[in-house]
């Protein structure tokens, strides 16, 4: 069970920018820089972070969709870093991706029956009488009803938008999903339902997920392990777990001390208040050392100079971070 | 209720829109009271009528298609519905102001914040304009720039002279709604009424601009009505908190004695839908909000309902008094009254 489906080695993507005069200049984004990360067969791993921080770009950068400027990646053991034409087709259809924004993911102009079939119109030459038997096994899956089939999507509410992005990501058996803040357009009552869904689906059909998002409290529920980001960088690991009983880097702290929550069991869980002072610097232009030092309250000198090493605090628990090295 | 007088409050308010479809029911009685000095949370899901609430207290209700039915809005004395135009200004101009939900938008993108704060501060509670003025022939002298950084320096936004010189589009999403809120405290206002102000920011962001609320009410003193659909941000701010549902008032109560022990059973399945920190299990509603062309008969929750009886099918359940201030709208407890 506990074998690696997937590894990235020193992951980076760089998005590049004309700038000065005649576009002479070239400014580099790094949207994704040096990601080592780590995902087990049938585990769900959580990757949190502020808006602007990469964490979607890492997850479309794992499976391939955006093209790594460097690094390594590793599916099953096969390097897939720099496959391209029909061999990448081949990983891909085991890598599937749920988009955050139900609405814009599904084409309006579709039916159901379209969308959630184009998957298996690509791969498979089905008849149609078996493809509306497979589509009708999917909705089924989701928890649909099969008269859904010939619906667009303006006439489904969010969440059922979102069963029908879950039923495309199914169709192909993939072993991985992506899962790109799949909830945060919805609302609560309607969250849980999702999240009840796709923790059945795992169970059901072995998946492994990559669960992206900035609620800490829905991660704390569903993930096993979790990676926390800042301005492109993983600045610690651990299980789920370990992360919320002892967060070490200062801005993991800080992102725990800021969840609002309903009750005063909940209080005794995250830790003391810290507020961070200023913003996010631009990821255009970050500053030299430590990406979070502008803005951490425990900063050394040595913060503002040098990129902080990695450092392993126990069991799956890494840390970048000066203090810890 | 409240630390004494009641500086809002809102009676039998009935709010329908006319579309294409037929009569779309949208406020159904909504009672609501904002004690002086007191933080009120409105919460509920997407399209309960939360904004529309806000709206019809603000008088930017688009009428049509809005119409107002039936009820009254009363604002510190005057009944806001049946103001003229003039009259309601003068009332409200001074009085009440509003921190809009996404900072993105708005905010003139043409204007500078300065000009923009600038505008609001020279204009404020005036209504005419002498046509030299109005021109831009005249200026009026005023120090309208230099009173701008000091509300930007209120807010605590720092070097606030170079920031009345920046556009919006060169400010951060926590940064213009702090430029929003310092516009919102101009004039000092008795009532602010927050329609979702941090909604689309991130947490970090959102506990300074939290906090920086807090402490502007307890300055100023403040009476905030706050719209929120999280009741995590509602917990930390509201002293009370009106739970709605379906363009009707589910339940009220102090915020602790609505998060610990909820009443009615929307309230429970909202609460319980909250994935938590420790990691109980958390559970969703059933179905979805209902129709509002064609609400469902009696409570609008009743198909929703875990708890239903026979006769939530069929009468609307009255706010009705449970003990400690708290009013429930359930047919749980008008058969039972006080307990």
């Amino acid at each position: 069970m506990n074998q690696l489906l997937m590894k990235t080695e020193g992951l980076c993507k760089y998005f590049f920018r004309d700038s000065g005069l005649l576009g002479r200049e070239q400014k580099v984004l790094k949207a994704v820089d040096t990601a080592d990360l780590e995902v087990k067969h049938g585990e769900t791993l959580a990757l949190v972070g502020e808006s602007g921080s990469g964490k979607t770009t890492l997850g479309k950068t794992m499976i391939r969709i955006y093209k790594p400027t460097k690094g390594k990646i590793w599916f099953e053991g096969d390097e897939i870093c720099s496959v391209e034409g029909d061999r990448l087709r081949h990983y891909r259809r085991y890598m599937q991706m749920v988009f955050q924004d139900p609405t814009s993911a599904l084409n309006p102009r579709k039916t159901v029956l379209d969308i959630i079939s184009l998957p298996l119109r690509t791969y498979q030459n089905l008849p149609r009488t078996e493809l509306r038997e497979r589509v009708k096994e999917l909705l089924e899956m989701v928890e649909l009803p099969p008269d859904f089939l010939y619906r667009y999507p303006h006439a489904l509410s969010a969440g059922q938008k979102q069963r029908v992005g879950i039923a495309r990501a199914l169709a192909l058996n993939p072993k991985l999903i992506v899962l790109d803040e799949p909830t945060s357009a919805l609302d609560v009552s309607v969250q849980a339902k999702i999240l009840a869904l796709l923790e059945r689906l795992r169970r059901e059909f072995q998946l492994t997920y990559i669960y992206i998002s900035h609620d800490l409290s829905v991660v704390k529920n569903i993930s096993d392990r979790t990676a926390v980001m800042y301005l492109g960088q993983i600045v610690e690991s651990a299980l789920t777990d370990n992360l919320f009983e002892s967060p070490l880097h200062p801005y993991t702290r800080a992102l725990l001390s800021a969840i609002p929550i309903i009750s005063a069991e909940e209080q005794e869980v995250i830790p003391e208040e810290i507020t961070l002072v200023g913003e996010i610097p631009s990821p255009l232009d970050v500053p030299p050392g430590c990406n979070f030092a502008s803005r951490c309250q425990e900063k050394m000198p040595i913060c503002e100079a040098d990129e902080p090493p990695l450092a392993k605090v126990g069991n799956d628990h890494y840390v970048w971070c000066h203090r810890y090295s | 209720m409240g630390l004494g007088n009641t500086i809002l409050s809102i009676e039998g308010l009935k709010v329908h829109f006319d579309t294409m479809d037929g009569t779309s029911r949208v406020l159904d009685d909504v009672e609501l009271s904002v004690g002086e000095g007191e933080v009120v949370g409105l919460v509920g899901e997407t399209g309960c009528g939360k904004s529309v609430t806000a709206k019809t207290i603000l008088r930017s209700l688009p009428v049509p298609p809005g119409r107002i039915i039936d009820g009254e809005i009363l604002f510190l004395g005057n009944n806001l519905l049946e103001l003229s135009r003039e009259e309601g200004h003068q009332v409200m101009s001074k009085k009440m102001s509003y921190i809009p939900q996404d900072p993105m938008t708005s905010l003139n993108p043409v204007f500078t914040v300065g000009e923009e704060m600038g505008d609001l501060i020279r204009w404020h509670g005036r209504r005419r304009v002498g046509p030299l003025e109005f021109m831009g022939l005249r200026r009026r002298h005023d120090n309208s720039l230099a009173k701008a950084v000091e509300l930007l320096d209120r807010v605590k936004i720092p070097a606030s002279r170079e920031i009345i010189k920046r556009y919006p589009v060169e400010l951060s999403g926590g940064m213009r709604q702090r430029v929003l809120i310092a516009m919102a405290l101009i004039g000092h206002p008795s009532l602010l009424i927050a329609d979702e102000p941090t909604t689309a920011l991130d947490v970090t962001i959102q506990k300074g601009i939290l906090e920086l609320i807090e402490e502007k009410v307890k300055e100023e003193e403040l009476s905030v009505l706050y719209i929120t659909h999280n009741l995590g941000v509602a917990r930390r701010l509201c002293d009370r908190i009106y739970v709605m549902y379906a363009g009707t008032i589910a339940e009220t109560a102090k915020t602790e004695d609505l998060l610990d022990n909820p009443r009615h059973p929307y309230t429970s399945g909202l609460i319980s839908s909250i994935p938590k920190l420790t990691g109980d299990e958390f559970k969703g509603i059933d179905g979805r909000i209902p129709d509002y062309i064609d609400p469902p008969s009696g409570c609008r929750f009743h198909p929703r309902c875990p708890e239903v009886m026979e006769i939530c099918k069929q009468e609307k359940p009255e706010l009705v008094k449970v003990g400690g201030g708290r009013l429930v709208a359930c047919h749980l407890f008008s058969t039972r009254g006080e307990s």
